[in-house]
């Protein structure tokens, strides 16, 4: 009997300890995976390692002065938006990460600190 | 290299029985409480209690979704050191050992059956005993008698160790399987490394093969996985092709970096196939891995990045083709090929309605755009079209195109078959030289099942119709070893959707194998399926069947039907004919007779007979009359006859009068039963019974057997004799040597009456004519209809001169009518007709 009750209280502790582990720390794959995966469909319209990679490339093969300029020009643009996009999509996700790894200790402050 | 050491290790199957329920019970209550607890907390006042209820409701939420999940996944598996796989168990795996393990601890038996009988309640099993067509249901039953009577005793100890035994190579597949968690259906995979004999027997009872079972599984999880990926509408209308091809669309997926320019006028006469693999989301390719790094080798090297694929329809090019655009538009590509479109020229729009004139003018457009937009790979489907003579146009379009073609501005991909490579494009150095060329073989076997396995995967979805992966290798075998006009998978491809289509119609919801099979026969002339009960009985009864048409000759029949009886139980040779014949004896024996018998038992009709007179292949120019001409002016008779019949008996007569090259050519057709026509067209024979006559030292089987000795006496010296006309190595390949017989008097009465009975029921037939003979009128005509020399061959003269002719007469002139009930008598030596009334 005394190793079925150490047996039990292992395995409620263990659902808690897995509980705290997903919510930590396999979260963050989850959510790290979810933000790239985003980014990376949004690259295939935005293109802007290929974009940057060709960034002094003439513009449709217009090898005059007019193709150069406005090839700097129109990818100058996309890389800004690109990147502008990027950075909005990183910061709302670690926002959002940030909001759900205090979601515990919020909810515990709650419950046992402010309304004691 | 993994140092990762497996074991399982879990206290709770060490605990007692009762304890063992005791916890199972209390987590169960624990959760119950929890539930509770949660609502209660969310529906209090008290702000606290609240939070402390939204705290609770998140670990429940959190608990559910991670129900179906082990501990720790797979894919996070550590490469070294020491891997508890009591972690990696999902639940319900974990569930069904700890059921079965009870079960086995309190009423004993077998460990093995009875995880097997828990294991049954899951879907994902059930559906993979189904697909191989086997009820799960009678394999319970059966697992459940064998545990009545089986009273093996397991320790704790013993168990566990089996458990961890089970696991070590469940996990295996699971992490083959891609799966991230050990589940159910890896433990049912696993037992096929276990050997355990209660199970083998079973499992061998209902043929389940251990080794598909695996591939059921892993593929029945692909299944699911791809319901939850595909929208009906982007369903593909066939696996490495697209649903959609549109023509001169504006989307252009490629050309992200804007370094390219657009191409306006080629949309007009192309298809973009990067284009249509972003819609399509398909595009993938089984097999022709090697030809497939090949061409990208070829393209993305800076001079002469040109390559044309030389293979006979169906092998699979275009799929090949097709994936490339697929992994363009995924960037899974080399840095050369980046980005770029995959453009698809169609000639025949490009010629259409253009005069000489507005055709270059076209072609320089569409060519210059191509230069200039630098990120087009131009594919010319069935490029020999250039060189074809036919109509001016197509001249034209070969000098204008080919050049540009050659300049290496840009790569090019074209496609050709075999007869058409070695006729337009081999002899036009200049064009050749430009390209690499890549020939295309159709895929293994193996490959063409997983393919087909894709396949029917839409097929199922298409039709609604649940195909077992029985049936899917039945078409694969089936096409293989029938149906040789097309390669795989096409041929298999072909054969199963008809299948489907078939077993629709009729309102079946399952294909099963037999189903195929029965597709199959009712395109072929030979039976495919196991022999039935009633077919078998006659296959063990040929000898008297072919008796009732031949007269005497028993040992030839004997030898024929125990060759024939080797075929239909799958244990002739593979890989050549299904039997090749060498006839030997006098003229007139019943040597052409017994080929047409075996003709129609074999292939249903004596029409299926392809006959070669080989004594007008005398002289070694003849060979091309076989086999047909190196140019194409002169088509093969042989070759030929059989792509048209491959399911027929090739009678070739006279043999040993043949040219010694043209023997030789027999050699190979004896071995592999296949045959490389003049244009490089492989012919099949493996479906065709060969039957070469020969008079060949006839005279000595004749003394031989006037002087008393049997066919098997002489048998081994006629053989020795028979090298003066044949090669050894060329009788070597023959399945029998059969020796016929000279006719005795007795022999050719016997032959009459059947002629007679022949002529008597094709006159019932066609005119209705009741006719009736005596034994005079069969002493009669075998009398005169008889030659020592030339055995019954005068007998059909005989039989026409002295019956047909003066019957044919007197039907003509009225005297007999259609209704006429006619007896033939012999009167001074002449034959009479004689109306009588019934």
């Amino acid at each position: 009997m005394k190793s079925a009750i150490f047996y039990l209280g292992n395995q409620i502790f263990l659902i808690l300890f897995d509980f705290l582990k997903n919510w930590y720390f396999s979260s963050f794959s989850i959510w790290s995976r979810l933000v790239i995966s985003i980014l990376e469909k949004l690259d295939h319209y935005l293109a802007l390692k290929i974009t940057l990679k060709y960034f002094f490339a003439p513009l449709y093969q217009s090898f005059d002065l007019a193709g150069y300029l406005l090839g700097i020009f129109f990818r100058g643009f996309r890389v800004l938006t690109a990147l502008i996009l990027y950075a909005a999509i990183i910061l709302i996700f670690v926002v959002g990460y940030l909001i759900w790894l205090l979601i515990p200790f919020f909810l515990i402050y709650k419950a046992f600190i402010q309304n004691g | 290299m993994d140092n990762k050491e497996f074991y399982f290790k879990d206290p709770f199957f060490r605990l007692g029985l009762a304890s063992q329920f005791f916890i199972k019970n209390i987590l169960q209550v624990f959760f119950i409480v929890l539930v509770f607890a949660c609502f209660i907390f969310l529906m209090s006042d008290a702000p606290n209690l609240f939070y402390v209820g939204v705290l609770i409701f998140i670990f429940i939420v959190d608990f559910i979704i991670r129900y179906d999940r082990g501990r720790l996944s797979l894919d996070q598996i550590p490469q070294e050191g020491k891997i508890n796989l009591k972690n990696y168990l999902s639940p319900k795996a974990s569930e069904a050992i700890i059921f079965a393990y009870q079960e086995t601890l309190i009423l004993g038996g077998s460990f093995y059956l009875r995880l097997n009988k828990t294991l049954f309640d899951f879907q994902e099993i059930n559906e993979a005993i189904q697909r191989m067509e086997i009820k799960p249901a009678e394999v319970f039953q059966r697992i459940s008698e064998a545990l009545k009577d089986d009273d093996e005793k397991n320790s704790t100890d013993d168990l566990i160790q089996k458990i961890e035994e089970l696991l070590k190579v469940a996990v295996l597949i699971a992490i083959k399987g891609g799966s991230r968690y050990i589940m159910p259906a890896d433990i049912f995979a696993a037992q096929k490394y276990i050997q355990d004999k209660k199970i083998i027997k079973i499992f061998n009872f209902f043929q389940i093969n251990l080794n598909d079972l695996e591939g059921v599984i892993i593929f029945s999880r692909f299944r699911k996985h791809l319901k939850k990926e595909y929208i009906l509408w982007q369903l593909p209308k066939f696996i490495g092709g697209f649903a959609n091809v549109f023509f001169g669309a504006r989307k252009r997926t490629m050309n992200r970096a804007w370094t390219a320019r657009p191409t306006s006028f080629l949309d007009k006469f192309s298809y973009d196939l990067t284009d249509s693999a972003e819609r399509g989301k398909l595009g993938f390719m089984v097999g022709h891995t090697k030809e497939y790094e090949r061409m990208i080798n070829v393209l993305s090297r800076p001079d002469k990045p040109n390559v044309i694929f030389v293979g006979e329809p169906g092998v699979g090019i275009k799929t090949i083709i097709n994936h490339l655009a697929y992994m363009i538009i995924k960037d899974r590509i080399s840095e050369t090929l980046f980005d770029k479109r995959v453009v698809a020229l169609d000639i025949g729009k490009l010629l259409s309605g253009a005069d000489q004139t507005e055709l270059q003018a076209r072609i320089n457009i569409i060519f210059k755009e191509i230069s200039a937009a630098g990120n087009i790979i131009l594919y010319v489907p069935e490029i020999h079209n250039l060189f074809k003579t036919s109509g001016e146009l197509y001249l034209s379009a070969a000098d204008l195109i080919s050049p540009l073609l050659i300049s290496g501005d840009f790569p090019t991909i074209g496609t050709t078959y075999p007869q058409e490579f070695r006729q337009f494009i081999k002899p036009n150095s200049s064009f050749a030289q430009a390209f690499e060329f890549i020939m295309v073989e159709e895929i293994s076997e193996e490959d063409s099942t997983i393919f087909l396995t894709f396949s029917s995967l839409m097929l199922e979805k298409q039709y609604h119709i649940f195909i077992s992966s029985k049936a899917v290798k039945a078409a694969v075998y089936i096409a293989k070893r029938y149906f040789h006009q097309k390669p795989l998978p096409g041929s298999a491809g072909d054969l199963l959707k008809e299948a489907v289509i078939s077993a629709k119609r009729q309102g079946f919801k399952k294909l099963t194998a037999d189903f195929v099979v029965e597709t199959a026969e009712s395109y072929v002339n030979v039976p495919i399926h196991k022999p039935t009960a009633l077919e078998a009985e006659k296959l063990l009864n040929l000898e008297n069947i072919i008796h009732q048409e031949l007269i005497n000759q028993e040992e030839a029949v004997i030898a024929v039907s125990r060759a024939l009886r080797e075929y239909r139980s799958g244990l002739s040779r593979k890989g050549g004919p299904i039997a090749c014949f060498l006839f030997v004896g006098p003229t007139g024996v019943g040597k052409t007779e017994l080929a047409k018998i075996l003709t129609k038992i074999n292939f249903g009709s004596e029409e299926m007979m392809i006959r070669l007179d080989m004594s007008e292949y005398q002289n070694k120019e003849s060979l091309y009359r076989l086999i047909g001409s190196p140019k194409g002016e002169v088509i093969g008779l042989l070759t030929e006859a059989v792509l048209e019949k491959p399911y027929s008996l090739v009678l070739l007569d006279e043999f040993e009068k043949a040219h010694p090259d043209i023997l030789n050519l027999f050699l190979q057709v004896f071995d592999d039963g296949r045959l490389t026509d003049s244009s490089g067209r492989k012919v099949d024979f493996q479906n065709t019974i060969i039957a070469a006559t020969s008079n060949a030292h006839s005279d000595f089987i004749k003394t031989s057997l006037e002087a008393g000795k049997n066919i098997e006496e002489i048998k081994e010296e006629f053989k020795r004799k028979l090298v003066d006309c044949f090669r050894t190595e060329l009788l070597n390949r023959f399945s029998d040597i059969i020796i016929f017989k000279t006719l005795s008097k007795e022999d050719i009465k016997k032959i009459t009456f059947l002629q007679l009975k022949k002529i008597c029921f094709q006159l019932k037939e066609e005119q209705s004519l009741e006719l009736f003979f005596g034994d005079d009128v069969v002493e009669h005509l075998s009398e005169v209809g008889y030659d020592s020399v030339f055995g019954a061959r005068p007998l059909r003269k005989a039989i026409s001169n002295y019956l047909k002719a003066p019957l044919a007469e007197k039907i003509l002139k009225g005297e007999i009518m259609k209704g006429d009930s006619i007896m033939i008598k012999i009167d001074a030596g002449k034959i009479l007709f004689l109306k009588i009334t019934l």
